[in-house]
């Protein structure tokens, strides 16, 4: 559903802001920032903590993270937050890794790491109330300590929030022509507002 | 005019720009006092220090900064009441504020494996040696847990256009009357089905566009929570 409040009633540092990204991003990035700055003492705070989450100092690569961005996304059918995540991933990780650890990430050529803490955020997306100790020790097991546990941990929980509001508030995958350009300004800018 | 306290508390002030508005005489003055600290370790004695009742504490963020997501440098903690403030080379000066409304005399660094302490009364730096190590040095390193429990207890306790009780109910999922629950309900498990009508619907039905977008927050931010706490759990964190 679009709403109208989110297209009006931004003041004047949100509007130039989310002009110089319309220029710079195209319209699906701006779509995103627009939630963001719409109530900028939230959705700030917000965005800082996706950028810290995918592009801040960690054991995962930046890749990897856009990985487990995506794959929660489709986890949660979000379109959106596919083809925007899946963009940068595959920038990252070749097209046909990205594309086989997101149709079944048991068999694809990743880290074991990268792989038990995929097993770990599809449950926790899907069934949060399976999770047990096992799945715990599991990741330990595949030589995630509890710092790189948390990191995906809390992205699993930014997209779990995220993708709900992009496909409530009907955020639009961007068409083809408009991704390259949404890709260069991600890469480059990140997710802060 | 009164004094001001120069700045003396710019450690990383050269890979910080926004430090660049300090004057090229107190930065100055701040590396001489720096480089006498470091290299002499006949520390002053200070008569505050023995009050100094908090030496430690698990914080990694400045609470003050949050709000407005300003960013810090470095962090220092308020040796009498165990509040967190950004230092001097920090945009906000959450440390130096908090002592000129509370007349709190000392902060510590709470930078892991920093051990010193500034008395702003006595001018003076002083070392923390054989004082009980701080307890986020201890822990592993995690700059999510707090912004992230901040950040939803106030999306969903703040006054909004929709009232608290309802959002709150909505985070859970329990509670609401029927086309609300509904609504929540399917935001929480499918909101890719979400479509105009759903907002529609909720309009016809009394409620704001600005109310439709705070119940769909809620709903949202309560299914991550959910995931979120039960991670935790297993990890043995909650």
């Amino acid at each position: 559903m679009r709403l109208a409040t989110l297209e009006r009633g931004y003041p004047l540092v949100a509007r130039l802001k989310l002009a110089v990204i319309r220029r710079l991003g195209g319209a699906a990035v701006e779509d995103a920032a627009k939630t963001f700055l719409y109530r900028p003492q939230w959705g700030r705070p917000f965005a800082a903590i996706l950028h810290t989450l995918l592009r801040g100092p960690s054991r995962w690569s930046v890749g990897e993270r856009e990985l487990f961005a995506a794959f929660i996304s489709k986890l949660n059918r979000c379109s959106y937050c596919v083809g925007a995540h899946g963009a940068v991933a595959s920038k990252y990780v070749s097209d046909e890794v990205f594309q086989m650890a997101l149709d079944d990430w048991r068999t694809a050529p990743v880290r074991p790491e990268v792989r038990a803490m995929l097993s770990f955020v599809e449950k926790m997306t899907l069934a949060p109330d399976m999770l047990g100790s096992d799945d715990a020790s599991a990741l330990r097991a595949a030589g995630v300590d509890e710092r790189d546990a948390l990191e995906g941990i809390y992205i699993c929980w930014w997209f779990n929030a995220g993708n709900r509001l992009a496909d409530a508030f009907g955020l639009e995958q961007p068409s083809p022509e408009a991704l390259p350009r949404a890709l260069r300004f991600l890469l480059l800018f990140g997710y802060r507002v | 005019m009164p004094r001001t306290i120069p700045t003396t508390d710019a450690i990383a002030a050269e890979s910080f720009d926004e430090a660049r508005s300090l004057t090229l005489s107190e930065r100055l003055a701040d590396a001489v006092r720096r480089v006498a600290f470091q290299r002499s370790f006949a520390h002053r004695e200070c008569g505050h220090l023995g009050a100094a009742r908090m030496s430690s504490t698990e914080s990694v963020t400045c609470p003050a900064c949050e709000p407005d997501g300003s960013r810090w440098v470095h962090l220092r903690m308020c040796m009498t009441c165990g509040i967190v403030g950004c230092c001097d080379s920090s945009r906000q000066r959450h440390a130096r504020t908090h002592f000129e409304a509370t007349s709190h005399p000392i902060i510590r660094s709470i930078e892991p494996g920093e051990e010193w302490a500034w008395c702003f009364v006595d001018r003076a730096y002083l070392s923390l040696r054989g004082w009980e190590p701080l307890g986020r040095v201890k822990q592993p390193r995690d700059a999510f847990t707090e912004p992230v429990r901040r950040l939803t207890e106030r999306r969903l306790s703040e006054p909004g256009a929709l009232d608290v009780t309802v959002r709150q109910a909505a985070a859970v999922g329990a509670g609401l009357p029927a086309p609300l629950a509904a609504y929540v309900e399917k935001v929480r498990r499918y909101a890719y089905r979400v479509m105009d009508e759903d907002a529609e619907a909720l309009v016809r039905g009394g409620l704001s566009e600005e109310q439709v977008l705070e119940l769909t927050e809620a709903a949202a931010f309560g299914a991550a929570l959910t995931r979120l706490d039960a991670a935790l759990a297993v990890l043995g964190r909650s």
